[in-house]
C-alpha cells in the first residue's frame, strides 16, 4: 500500500526553491524579531527576574526569592490599591459598555443629521487623556463646576451636594462617571456590528409578533455579543491599568481614595526606588489580567454567539 | 533580444542606486552627528529642570560662564524633576550615560547620595577651597551625606514668609500693621476673617494651613512649633535619630487638624480648586486673607495683583518654637555617578554656586536667591523692605526638610499621616508614630545599603543593592 508520490519535477523545483528562501525571508523579519527580543523579550524576563531581588536602580540587584511577592501580601498600601482598582474596574467596565451600547442603538435609527451625532458623540475619544483631566476638574469643582451648579439648579439641598474629587466617598465615582464620557470608542465597534445584523432576522421576529425589546434581546444582543465580549476584555485591561486620571487629577488622594494599582506601582518605582518590589506588583498585575480574561474567555462559551 | 534589453537597463540602473543608498547613508550618518566643538575645548552636559522663561535666563548665565571659560562649551538640556522622582535621570545612571551636572533638589541629596547615584566631590571642594561657611548653612547641611561633599548648594528658597492683606485686616476689624506672631494670634485673627455662609459656601478665609500640600505643611508648622524630623547620626556612624511623631510635631499636626475640622476639609478642597495658575491666587484675589507666600509668589504677586495692600511677616511661632521660624529649600548642582567625571564639570559647578557674576544673575534675573552667602546680591536688595524679610528668613533659619536619605518616602508617609488625621480616621499621635515606624524600618533597609555599597567599595568590587 505503500504508494511514492510522484511530485512533478516543475513542483520539486518550487519546493526546493522555496526552501532555499528562508534566509531571506528571516532577513526581511529580523528587524522585526530583534525589537521584540530585545524591546519586549529581555524586558519582561529582566522584569520576572528582578521581581526576585532586591533591586533600587543604581545599584547590582540582590537576590530575595520570593520575599518581595511575600511582603506584598502584607501591604496594606498593596491591597488598598488592589480594592481601589477593583470598585473602578467593576463600575467603569459595565457602564461603558452599557453607555456605549445604547448610544450605538439611538444613532443606529435613520434619522437626519445622524453623521453629525455621530462625530460629536465620538469626539470624546479622539480628547487626549490629560486634556480631559483638565476639563473634568472644572466640571466636578464642587463648587463652580458645571455638574453641581446643575443640581443647585434643580433645587438639590447644598448638604446633598457631591463633593467630588474633593470628597474621599465621591473620588472614585467620579472618575467611573468620567471614563463614562470616553465610551465613543466602543459606540463606534457596536454601530459596526449593528449594522453587520441581517435585516432578515428582525422581519421574521416582527413577523412572528416580536416587540422591540423581544427583538433586541433574542437578535440583537446575540448577533453582537462578539464584539461585547470584546469590549468587555479590552475595556476590563484598561481598567485595571487605570492610571492618568488619579495622577493628573487627584495624585491618588483625597485620604487614598483613588491609589490606583498603577498608580501606586509608579510610586513605589521612582519615589522609594524599590524597582524589585515594583516588578513583583507589575507581574502580580499581568496575572490578574491573565486569569481575568482567560475566565472571561471560557465563561464566553456560554453567551456569546458566533454567527459566522 | 529583450533579455539583453533587461540587463542593460538593470546595468545601468546599478550606479544610480548605489548613489542613491550612498546619498542616504551619508545623509543619515550627517544627521546623527553631533556639532563638534573646536579642538582643545571640553564639551559638558547640564539637565537642568526649569524650562519656560526661567531656562532662558539660565541660558544666559551659560553664556556669560562660557566667555570667560571659552575651553569649555556647556549644553544645556531641560529634564524634569518633580521633587521626589526624576526617572530620566535614574535611567541615564542605570545605563551609564549620565549627564555631566546636574540640578538636584536640596531633599533629594541625601537620599540620592546614600543610594550611590552622585560622585562624591570632596577633593575638589577642598583643593578649591570652598568650606561650609561660603553658604547658608542647612542648604550646605543637605550638601553633605556621611560627611562627605556630593554638591554644592545653588539656591536658597526662604520658605516661607506670612503674607497679609491689610484691606481684608481693617474689614474685619483687625489692626492692619499688626501681623500674627504667635499661633495663639493667629487662631484669633484667622477666627475673625473667616467668612463661611450657613450654605457652606466659603466668602473668605483667613489662612489655609495646609496650601502648601500635605508634607510641606507639616515642615511649616512642626517647625512652627519647635519640631523636628531628624537628628543626624553621631560622627563615624551611618543612621541617625527619626523623631517624626516628636511631640512638637504631633503640636503642629493638631493645630492644623483643628482647623481642618472647623473649615471642612473637603470644603476647602473645593475652594481651593477654583484657583487655577500662578496670577489667581485666592490671596491675589482677596479670597484667602493671609498666606505663606513664597519668593517666586512674591514677584508673582507684585506683577499680577499690583494694587493689593499687603503686608511680609515671618511664619507665627507655636509656645515652644522660635518667632521667626522658616526652612530653606532649593537646588543644588552635582555630579552623577556613572562615567568618569570631567574637570570641566567642577569648573562649572563652582562658578555657577560661588562666582559673584552667576549668583547675582540668579538672583537678579532667574528671582533666585543665591545659596552663596556673600552673594552681590544680597547688597543690591539692602533697599527693598520686602525682600530683607526673605533675606532675613535665608540668614537666620537653621531648618531644611529633613535630612534624612529616605525623604522622598517620608514626603508620602507625612502626606498619607496628614490625610488620615484630616479625615479622622487617626488621632495626630497615631498617625506620626505609624510614620515614624515606617520611616525607621525604611530608613535601617536602606543604610544596610549603604553599609554594603561601602564595604564593596573598600573591597575593590561593584556595589550590590
Amino acid at each position: 500500500m505503500n504508494e511514492k508520490v510522484d511530485i512533478p519535477r516543475a513542483g520539486r523545483r518550487f519546493r526546493s526553491s522555496r526552501e532555499n528562501r528562508w534566509p531571506v525571508g528571516l532577513a526581511f523579519c529580523l528587524p522585526l524579531l530583534v525589537g521584540l527580543l530585545a524591546f519586549t523579550a529581555y524586558p519582561v524576563g529582566m522584569s520576572l527576574y528582578y521581581s526576585l531581588c532586591h533591586y533600587s536602580i543604581f545599584s547590582r540587584p540582590r537576590w530575595a526569592g520570593l520575599r518581595n511577592y511575600q511582603n506584598l501580601m502584607h501591604d496594606p498600601r498593596f491591597w488598598l490599591s488592589v480594592w481601589n482598582t477593583a470598585y473602578y474596574a467593576i463600575f467603569a467596565v459595565p457602564l461603558g459598555i452599557f453607555a456605549g451600547l445604547i448610544l450605538a442603538l439611538l444613532l443606529n435609527l435613520k434619522i437626519k443629521g445622524m453623521a453629525f451625532f455621530r462625530t460629536m458623540f465620538f469626539l470624546p475619544t479622539v480628547v487626549p487623556l490629560v486634556a480631559s483631566c483638565v476639563l473634568w476638574n472644572q466640571i466636578l469643582n464642587p463648587q463652580q463646576g458645571l455638574i453641581n451648579e446643575f443640581l443647585r439648579f434643580i433645587g438639590l439641598p447644598e448638604g446633598f451636594i457631591p463633593g467630588w474629587l474633593t470628597s474621599e466617598v465621591w473620588s472614585k465615582p467620579a472618575l467611573i462617571l468620567m471614563s463614562v464620557w470616553g465610551c465613543g470608542g466602543g459606540m463606534v465597534l457596536y454601530l459596526a456590528a449593528l449594522q453587520d445584523v441581517p435585516m432578515e432576522l428582525y422581519e421574521a421576529a416582527s413577523l412572528d409578533g416580536a416587540r422591540a425589546w423581544r427583538r433586541l434581546w433574542h437578535i440583537t444582543l446575540p448577533m453582537i455579543s462578539p464584539v461585547l465580549l470584546f469590549t468587555g476584555i479590552m475595556g476590563m485591561i484598561g481598567a485595571v491599568q487605570v492610571f492618568t486620571q488619579a495622577f493628573i487629577m487627584t495624585s491618588g488622594g483625597p485620604n487614598q481614595s483613588t491609589l490606583f494599582y498603577s498608580l501606586e506601582l509608579f510610586n513605589t518605582a521612582f519615589t522609594q526606588y524599590r524597582l524589585g518590589y515594583t516588578s513583583a506588583m507589575a507581574w502580580i498585575m499581568f496575572v490578574i489580567i491573565l486569569t481575568a480574561t482567560v475566565g472571561v474567555m471560557k465563561l464566553s462559551n456560554r453567551f456569546v454567539y458566533y454567527h459566522s | 533580444m529583450n533579455h539583453g534589453n533587461q540587463k542593460s537597463q538593470g546595468a545601468a540602473l546599478c550606479p544610480r542606486l548605489r548613489f542613491g543608498l550612498a546619498l542616504a547613508g551619508v545623509l543619515i550618518l550627517g544627521g546623527c552627528q553631533r556639532r563638534s566643538p573646536r579642538a582643545g575645548v571640553s564639551t559638558i552636559t547640564v539637565w537642568e529642570p526649569f524650562g519656560g522663561s526661567s531656562r532662558r535666563q539660565l541660558q544666559a548665565i551659560v553664556t556669560t560662564f562660557q566667555k570667560t571659560h571659552p575651553l569649555i562649551h556647556v549644553r544645556l538640556s531641560y529634564a524634569t524633576n518633580n521633587l521626589t522622582s526624576s526617572q530620566k535621570l535614574f535611567l541615564a545612571i542605570a545605563g551609564g550615560v549620565p549627564p555631566n551636572v546636574t540640578f538636584v533638589d536640596g531633599q533629594q541629596m541625601a537620599e540620592w547620595a546614600a543610594r550611590g547615584a552622585l560622585t562624591d566631590i570632596t577633593p575638589e571642594v577642598k583643593k578649591a577651597g570652598i568650606t561650609g561657611h561660603d553658604f547658608w548653612l542647612p542648604r550646605w547641611r543637605e550638601s553633605v551625606f556621611a560627611g562627605h561633599v556630593y554638591a554644592l548648594p545653588w539656591g536658597a528658597d526662604p520658605n516661607f514668609a506670612l503674607a497679609w492683606n491689610k484691606t481684608l485686616f481693617r474689614e474685619a476689624g483687625l489692626p492692619p500693621n499688626q501681623p500674627p506672631r504667635t499661633v495663639k494670634q493667629l487662631d484669633y485673627d484667622m477666627k475673625k476673617l473667616t467668612d463661611i455662609r450657613p450654605s457652606g459656601r466659603i466668602v473668605r478665609l483667613g489662612l489655609i494651613p495646609w496650601e502648601w500640600g500635605n508634607a510641606n505643611s507639616m515642615f511649616n508648622w512642626a517647625y512652627a512649633f519647635g519640631g523636628n524630623f531628624y537628628q543626624l547620626p553621631a560622627p563615624g556612624r551611618l543612621i541617625g535619630r527619626v523623631t517624626v511623631n516628636a511631640p512638637e510635631n504631633i503640636h503642629g499636626l493638631t493645630w492644623m487638624a483643628s482647623w481642618a475640622r472647623r473649615l471642612g476639609i473637603s470644603r476647602v478642597a473645593g475652594f481651593q480648586s477654583n484657583f487655577v495658575g500662578t496670577a489667581s491666587s485666592p490671596f491675589f484675589m482677596g479670597r484667602v486673607a493671609m498666606t505663606l507666600l513664597h519668593i517666586q509668589q512674591y514677584f508673582n504677586m507684585k506683577k499680577d495683583a499690583p494694587t493689593l495692600d499687603y503686608g511680609l511677616a515671618y511664619i507665627p511661632a507655636g509656645p515652644h518654637g522660635h518667632y521667626p521660624t522658616a526652612w530653606l529649600g532649593g537646588f543644588s548642582l552635582a555630579i552623577p555617578r556613572g562615567r568618569k567625571p570631567k574637570p570641566a564639570a567642577f569648573t562649572f559647578i563652582r562658578w555657577m554656586c560661588t562666582s559673584r557674576a552667576a549668583t547675582m544673575a540668579a538672583g537678579k534675573n532667574m528671582g533666585q536667591f543665591p545659596a552663596f552667602r556673600y552673594s552681590p546680591y544680597y547688597k543690591s536688595i539692602r533697599h527693598n523692605k520686602d525682600l530683607m524679610v526673605y533675606y532675613h528668613i535665608v540668614s537666620r533659619t537653621t531648618h531644611a526638610r529633613s535630612l534624612m536619605p529616605v525623604q522622598g518616602y517620608l514626603m508620602e508617609l507625612l502626606d498619607r499621616a496628614c490625610d488620615q488625621v484630616f479625615y479622622e480616621h487617626h488621632t495626630p499621635r497615631q498617625a506620626l508614630d505609624e510614620a515614624n515606624a515606617k520611616a525607621k524600618a525604611r530608613l535601617v533597609e536602606v543604610m544596610r545599603g549603604v553599609a554594603r555599597r561601602l564595604k564593596a567599595q573598600a573591597k575593590g568590587g561593584l556595589p550590590h543593592e
